[in-house]
């Protein structure tokens, strides 16, 4: 089984679901938006699909999928002093959680999976169970929400050697071109996560009204090499070109 | 059980407040086990006002049921017990000039027999019955006497209130019998609903009687009971009944509650227009409280008669003066707009807190509850079934084995989370 490319799964979600829509579409990317109704309420969803994650010597860290509810903003809901469960964190923009929808110790979701399938119901499973945990505290779905490790940063190995961080260097400004040039996007880290806010894509924002910061876009997307810290991006190596 | 691919395509099809509402009158209603203890009862009971000691042996003509029990809408009273009216009808042999004294206090006498018998201190004397009180439930045996040359078991009711010298003894007409069966007959079920509600029926009555299976008297519930084969407007009825028995608990306790026969004949006079359990709760809601309206506009009370007897006045004790009608019409617009809402897009939390607004807290919660838990159960095992365009689950068949072939069906997962730093990564 290959992995299924954007137009496949774009295929599949439409012949499912007709009202979502592709958002925003490149060779290794698709974001569709649309709505589904679990009981009464309906939630507009925003999917972000990274058909590859791996370029060369780099890779996303995101997932190759990404469910982002867009209206209402479900992070505003949150029950005062609980901590909304089956989620991925963010911290910089707490109403703007992403939904974890499958537990990786058992299964993990890639792109030989349909989204239409798979992504999108469990996101209305996720949605109905969503609003019953603001009823009672309780998320009745089945799965594990470990402890919540706030402001707790990863620390990748470090490297001393001036070769390999060249090297390093080197590989990350080439593949970050690449990427630029098939999304249409250059820059630094921040001011890509600032172009895209006005660009038309509008990948990571929850509406395209609302003014948010590159700040808080970082967790949303993050392009990582293995092994660096996120302190050593360099700006200057970046700058639009 | 096998179900159609057609009746699993048509209940699927239930929105989420359809399923709910169904819910809710499945558990304010009296349960399939319930109801066979209420019958077990009313034989018990016609047995023993004939028995050989009794005042009435041998002068008992017909011995039937009639009100909410003779049509399946029998409600909870109370929001805070489960205690069920009862009602039946002892048509006796005697003449129809007779003292309604008499009448109401043999039948009394009758039931209570002397002191130390198995009713004696479980019978109460009211104004035209007796009543008899059982755990969870209570019979009211209303005495009748038949007159001749009218239709089948019209008959004369009798008033009598001893204690208050001032009130008058009354005969008056009623066939509550002929009701009945007008009343059937104009809310006929609709099959696929009428199974959806009965097999709802059943299943809930089975997880309360598990609960309870150590219980002496705990019988196996059947896996049919026709009498639960109901149509939308008799469950639409049975919730307005509830929500009358709770607002006016609540607000309103010194008022007399506009009588079950009364918005029963409105029911009635208003099916078969909806295609959907929460529209046809709305219109008839809708529908009552234009007919009352009109009739406050025009400064009249409501007026209502029996469609099988003409003499047989539903608005003989209710509404008393306008100032119970102009309640009445507070409360049911207050209702309908409470049904707008809740047929609107709306999400788990208001839903269910304007279901325990309108049916009580209780039932309320066990429905929502019940239904995400269907769903979580469906999550952890087989995966849900959802249907394609906006991924609703259909409440209908959550939780069940069965479904329709049009639904999608997805695999099983279970929810993770944290924050993405702390997730294994998997290259």
């Amino acid at each position: 089984m290959t992995y299924r490319s954007v137009d496949e799964q774009d295929a599949e979600i439409r012949r499912l679901f007709p009202d979502f829509r592709l958002a925003a579409h490149g060779d290794w990317i698709g974001v569709w938006e649309g709505q589904v109704r679990p009981a009464s309420k309906t939630y507009t969803i925003r999917i972000v699909y990274f058909r590859r994650r791996f370029f060369g010597g780099w890779y996303l860290s995101n997932h190759y999928v990404t469910v982002h509810v867009v209206d209402p903003l479900i992070g505003k809901t949150m029950r005062d002093g609980d901590d909304l469960p089956h989620i991925y964190w963010n911290d910089r923009a707490p109403d703007w959680p992403a939904l974890c929808l499958w537990d990786p110790d058992e299964m993990f979701w890639d792109p030989e999976m349909s989204i239409a399938t798979t992504i999108i119901p469990w996101t209305s499973e996720w949605l109905l169970f969503f609003e019953y945990w603001q009823i009672s505290g309780e998320f009745l779905g089945p799965g594990r929400h470990p402890r919540r490790r706030r402001n707790a940063c990863p620390k990748p190995l470090e490297t001393t050697d001036p070769a390999t961080r060249a090297r390093r260097e080197r590989i990350r400004n080439d593949e970050f071109h690449r990427i630029g040039r098939k999304t249409g996007v250059f820059g630094s880290y921040l001011s890509m996560g600032a172009a895209l806010r006005d660009c038309s894509l509008q990948l990571f924002s929850p509406s395209s009204k609302d003014a948010i910061s590159a700040e808080i876009l970082l967790p949303a997307t993050s392009i990582l090499s293995s092994g660096l810290q996120r302190e050593e991006y360099s700006h200057s190596a970046w700058e639009r070109a | 059980m096998n179900y159609t691919d057609r009746y699993l395509r048509d209940i699927a099809n239930y929105s989420a407040i359809d399923v709910m509402l169904a819910d809710v009158a499945v558990r304010i209603q009296l349960s399939p086990t319930d109801y066979q203890r209420a019958v077990d009862h009313y034989h018990a009971i016609y047995e023993w006002i004939e028995r050989d000691t009794s005042p009435l042996c041998g002068l008992v003509l017909d011995f039937y049921t009639q009100g909410g029990f003779a049509i399946g809408a029998t409600v909870a009273r109370h929001a805070t017990d489960d205690e069920f009216d009862i009602d039946v009808m002892a048509q006796l042999s005697c003449r129809t000039d007779v003292d309604p004294e008499l009448v109401l206090s043999t039948l009394d006498e009758a039931i209570r027999a002397e002191s130390g018998s198995r009713y004696h201190d479980k019978a109460d004397r009211k104004t035209r019955c007796s009543t008899v009180y059982y755990d969870g439930m209570h019979l009211d045996v209303t005495p009748t006497v038949r007159v001749i040359g009218t239709n089948e078991k019209t008959g004369l009711i009798f008033h009598s209130k001893p204690a208050d010298p001032r009130e008058p003894k009354l005969a008056l007409y009623a066939n509550p019998h002929g009701f009945a069966q007008w009343f059937i007959q104009q809310t006929p079920p609709d099959q696929n609903f009428g199974a959806f509600f009965e097999k709802r029926s059943l299943d809930y009555d089975r997880s309360r009687m598990a609960l309870l299976e150590k219980r002496a008297d705990a019988v196996p519930v059947p896996d049919h009971c026709p009498a639960y084969h109901k149509s939308r407007a008799v469950i639409a009825l049975q919730l307005i009944k509830r929500w009358r028995n709770l607002a006016y608990d609540k607000r309103h306790a010194n008022r007399r509650l506009p009588p079950s026969v009364l918005l029963a004949f409105y029911v009635a006079s208003h099916t078969n227009n909806t295609a959907s359990l929460a529209e046809e709760l709305s219109f008839q809601v809708e529908s009552t409280l234009a007919i009352v309206q009109t009739a406050h506009n025009q400064g009249k009370k409501v007026f209502a008669r029996n469609p099988m007897c003409q003499d047989d006045i539903l608005t003989d004790r209710w509404p008393e003066d306008l100032s119970d009608q102009a309640v009445f019409i507070r409360e049911l617009a207050d209702f309908a707009a409470k049904l707008r809402r809740l047929r609107g897009d709306i999400s788990l939390p208001e839903m269910q807190r304007i279901l325990e607004d309108l049916f009580g807290e209780k039932p309320a919660r066990s429905a929502v509850k019940d239904h995400v838990q269907r769903v979580a159960k469906d999550v952890g095992s087989a995966g849900t079934r959802l249907m394609p365009g906006r991924a609703a689950i259909p409440a209908a068949v959550a939780g069940g084995a069965a479904a329709p072939s049009n639904a999608l069906s997805t695999p099983s997962h279970r929810f993770f989370g944290d924050h993405p730093d702390d997730i294994p990564k998997r290259r």
